[in-house]
């Protein structure tokens, strides 16, 4: 399987001076199309650094991160921003839609952006909200959704452009068991669908049974790996 | 090739303000706008009344003491004889005295009204200068006929066929004129044929003769009449209306500036507590690759429509407000016209604009990473 994101010896440091804090170390991986990776480990392990590291949000102090074979360097943030566009999809801990929007505007902002025709943007929205039985809530605010529904509205959001990799952080964090099962299930399936890898950053043990592999970062380091 | 930012009016969606918040700004933005129109229709008001005295269609020229260029504030008098000297000169059809001063009218019953107007002496009901625009009414002729201006009428609680006392002599009101207005004061015109040209006039109002060359006409005339000086119709209308409206200009911009600052203070504010709200979808939006630039233009743009909203709203109350003056309180004129509408709608929404800067700043400074940890 061809790898879409890469970590190569990457190390970030926050802070200035004394404060300063190593938030990850010499870290490496990689994704494979298709793959879905959990990312595990206690608050302030470097999960989010991680992923914002991975999505070209930060810069690393050392290491490089290519997506599709391509380094992402946030210092360069117009290219950046590019990539983000068409190669990445978010999800975020909730609430993460825009809450003066409608379900379907919330889908169809994340297709337009990436760069897709106003009509195959508002044909990908209605397919991908048709395919998680999401179109009778898609003139719906997010305010007028429950929390699984409102997940699963930012998965579809995430996966509409058919990006290569999708970042997820904590999508099941304020869940309940059976709307985080919900949600957890449409990610893998809608990301294997659509061909995208998925690395989520996590605490929820009930997302095991959909990972591929499990990653455990503990004070910024990646511990070795272990099968899912 | 990527579409020209497709997602723009979902930006403004996104960074939709909450409707009453929005509302109460919007009408705030529109209490400040319709201040400025009121001012300037108020101004437009007294441009018109000078234009009608000073410039009316019936006349060509002017004849004044030296010193004297305007009819708003006249001094000094022309010899007895000047519209006598005044017809004998070529291509003078016609030469009328004007006399100008002021006069306190007095009316009512037991409760006395009284006002003090800015009297037109003219000469009889044909003569030149003498009311333009009569609402109700004919134009007096006799010592004991007057015309007065509307609102002068509202003042004084007078109708047509009502008795006043006009500086100490009873007169009866024959006719209501219109653009008279001078806000501070109105107009009253009455008949000079009595004093005729026995009795020093303000003015001289002249009509020349088809063709004549008005510029050697009035060199004539100030050869002739030593001590004066003739004015061209617009001339004497120009410098009216420099005089009449002097004052008012430095309150119109104090007022105005006064307006742009308010709403650009409540486009700020609303915007600020917006994007202060709306910090985790800006993080979001930003993560997801929007370009900061398509934010803030939104943003910019989004204030500059809030402020062309309430500036808007603002120039529709405007004659919706000059209907009621015009039933409660004629005093008040207010002139509407489209191009101040225009104005301050431009002026507004630059701004609005400005008041967009202070979030703006905001705005920029969100960091796309705020999007994993609200």
């Amino acid at each position: 399987m061809s790898t879409v994101l890469e970590l190569r010896g990457v190390s970030k440091t926050r802070g200035e001076g004394p404060r300063a804090t190593q938030a990850l170390g010499h870290a490496s991986l990689s994704l494979s199309k298709g793959e879905l990776v959990l990312l595990e480990g206690p608050s302030g392990s470097g999960k989010t650094t991680l992923l914002s590291l991975a999505a070209g949000l930060l810069t690393p102090d050392r290491g490089v991160v290519l997506l599709c074979g391509i380094a992402i360097d946030a210092r360069d943030p117009v290219a950046c921003r590019a990539r983000r566009r068409r190669d990445v999809g978010f999800v975020f801990q909730r609430p993460s839609l825009l809450a003066g929007l409608s379900v379907r505007e919330n889908v169809l902002l994340a297709a337009s952006l990436a760069g897709l025709s106003r009509d195959r943007a508002s044909a990908e929205t209605a397919r991908v909200l048709e395919s998680l039985g999401l179109s009778r809530l898609a003139e719906r605010r997010p305010d007028e959704l429950s929390g699984g529904e409102e997940q699963r509205v930012a998965v579809a959001r995430a996966l509409v452009h058919r990006p290569a990799v999708v970042l997820a952080d904590e999508p099941t964090g304020s869940l309940d068991a059976a709307a985080g099962r919900a949600v957890a299930h449409t990610l893998a399936a809608l990301a294997r669908a659509r061909g995208a890898a998925v690395l989520v950053a996590t605490h929820d043990d009930r997302l095991g049974c959909f990972a591929c592999r499990r990653l455990r970062l503990l004070d910024g380091r990646l511990q070795v790996e272990k099968a899912a | 090739m990527r579409p020209a930012l497709p997602e723009l009016p979902l930006f403004f969606r996104a960074l939709r303000p909450r409707a009453a918040r929005a509302f109460l700004s919007v009408l705030g933005i529109g209490a400040a706008a319709l201040l400025v129109l009121v001012l300037l229709g108020a101004r437009r008001s007294l441009e018109t009344g000078v234009v009608a005295i000073a410039g009316p269609p019936d006349l060509d020229l002017w004849i004044a003491p030296r010193g004297t260029d305007n009819l708003v504030r006249a001094s000094g008098s022309l010899p007895p004889d000047a519209p006598k000297a005044a017809r004998a000169i070529a291509g003078v059809a016609r030469a009328d005295p004007v006399l100008r001063t002021f006069v306190t009218v007095e009316a009512g019953g037991r409760e006395r009204r009284h006002a003090t107007l800015l009297a037109l002496g003219v000469r009889g009901p044909d003569g030149l200068a003498g009311p333009a625009h009569l609402v109700a009414g004919r134009r007096p002729s006799g010592l004991v006929e007057v015309a007065l201006d509307r609102a002068a009428a509202f003042r004084l609680g007078v109708r047509l066929g009502d008795p006043v006392l006009a500086g100490g002599r009873p007169a009866i009101v024959v006719g209501l004129t219109r653009d008279t207005n001078l806000l501070a004061t109105q107009v009253l015109f009455f008949d000079l044929a009595a004093v005729d040209d026995l009795e020093p006039a303000s003015f001289v109002a002249v009509r020349l003769v088809p063709a004549a060359d008005a510029s050697s006409v009035a060199r004539q005339l100030e050869g002739a009449l030593p001590g004066t000086e003739v004015f061209t119709r617009a001339n004497f209308v120009k410098a009216s209306l420099k005089e009449a409206t002097s004052g008012f200009r430095p309150l119109l911009v104090l007022v105005s500036a006064l307006g742009l600052a308010v709403a650009t203070a409540l486009v700020a504010l609303l915007l600020q507590g917006l994007v202060e709200d709306r910090r985790p979808d800006v993080a979001v939006l930003l993560a997801m690759g929007s370009p900061p630039a398509s934010l803030a233009g939104a943003l910019v743009a989004h204030a500059a429509r809030l402020a062309a909203a309430g500036s808007v709203a603002g120039a529709a109350l405007v004659p919706l407000l000059a209907l009621a003056l015009d039933r409660l309180a004629p005093t008040v004129e207010l002139s509407s016209h489209v191009a101040d509408a225009f104005v301050v709608l431009l002026l507004f929404v630059a701004a609005g604009a400005a008041g967009g800067l202070v979030p703006l700043a905001r705005l920029l400074r969100v960091e796309p990473v705020e999007a994993f940890r609200p």
